[in-house]
């Protein structure tokens, strides 16, 4: 039988969008590189490309000729570098949980702590999103409507802002953009876990 | 067979709030893709490369084991070299070529091959009928690049 697998995939714009989403990953951790693997955005992105090619846990087949296997590969590498992160995460927990294990009233401590911590880095998170788009009406608007908004649909915020499904797309793909671009100038340091 | 990898992961309250700034994953297509490579100054003949490396050693190591390389794989070098080669200016290999080369066991590809015969000639010594060929061939590579960019 005739296996054209591969043959006519487009592997150099799969490459390409899979390593977005995998700066959009370490974006939303706050990372520059993988805790305890030391792996880059661009590691997963060419690591997952290699193992559908070699089908190394992920089989493809694809239904039709021109079949897009990048929402596949996107749920494998988003699964890959989650597990990589929990297990990391995890290991770091139980150590500090562990030396805590007796006294119930730190723990209650540790929880309160952790809340602050996380509402605290929140409101970081939107501050750095907000000094981003800094001078740009366009994308200050946008990303206040989101975050005052939240959780409005994609299409209330259209409306919201008085533009189009078309114009909302731009505005995300901007928003994008400089926060990778951001990342990867080593400017989200403050949320660094681990190493 | 279910493939737990493969399965849409549940999506937490950070991940939608992130989502609604960005757009969401699924949908990045190739312009937003070379933003981004952009923004970050990544050259997606770098990811081209890597990965073909990576690939060409697993191929190697197939053959190593005595095994042989699947189509999708062979499917996919030609795909990869291909694209390399587009982007590539010394390039001038036959994807064909650098495949049956690199199956037979035989790579460096050819280009490299026809540096290498170069660099081993002593001064004063003949050109052989293959190594004109070469210089030959890749002065007409010349010419047509100059004339391609005007």
């Amino acid at each position: 039988m005739d296996d054209s697998r591969f043959a006519n995939v487009d592997l150099e714009g799969l490459l390409s969008r899979l390593y977005a989403a995998a700066e959009g990953l370490f974006v939303r951790q706050g990372l520059s590189v993988l805790p305890g693997s030391g792996k880059s955005a661009e590691d997963f992105a060419v690591e997952t490309v290699e193992a559908f090619i070699f089908q190394r846990g992920v089989e493809w087949r694809p239904k039709t000729h021109d079949e897009d296997p990048y929402p596949l590969l996107l749920t494998v590498m988003t699964r890959d570098f989650l597990d990589i992160v929990t297990k990391h995460s995890g290991y770091k927990r139980s150590t500090v949980l562990d030396s805590l294990k007796h006294e119930k009233a730190l723990r209650v401590i540790d929880a309160f702590e952790d809340d602050l911590g996380n509402a605290e880095h929140d409101a970081l998170t939107k501050a750095r999103i907000y000094a981003l788009v800094k001078g740009e009406k366009e994308l200050e608007d946008y990303v206040e409507a989101v975050l005052e908004l939240w959780p409005a649909k994609p299409k209330e915020i259209a409306e919201f802002l008085g533009i189009t499904a078309q114009q909302l797309r731009g505005r995300q793909r901007r928003v994008r953009t400089r926060l990778t671009g951001w990342r990867r100038a080593g400017s989200m340091k403050y949320r660094q876990k681990g190493n | 067979m279910p493939n737990k990898r493969t399965q849409p992961l549940p999506k937490t309250e950070e991940d939608e709030l992130f989502e609604a700034l960005l757009g969401p994953d699924e949908e990045i297509d190739l312009e937003t893709a070379k933003d981004v490579l952009k923004a970050c100054g990544v050259d997606s003949s770098d990811l081209v490369s890597k990965l073909m490396s990576r690939v060409e050693a697993g191929v190697r190591e197939l053959r190593s084991k005595s095994k042989s390389v699947p189509v999708p794989v062979e499917n996919a070098l030609r795909n990869l070299r291909r694209a390399e080669e587009k982007k590539s200016e010394s390039a001038g290999v036959d994807p064909d070529c650098y495949l049956a080369n690199l199956l037979s066991g035989t790579l460096p590809s050819a280009g490299a091959e026809a540096v290498s015969s170069l660099r081993g000639r002593k001064l004063g010594e003949k050109v052989s009928s293959k190594d004109k060929e070469i210089l030959d061939s890749l002065k007409s590579k010349l010419d047509e690049g100059d004339t391609g960019s005007e």
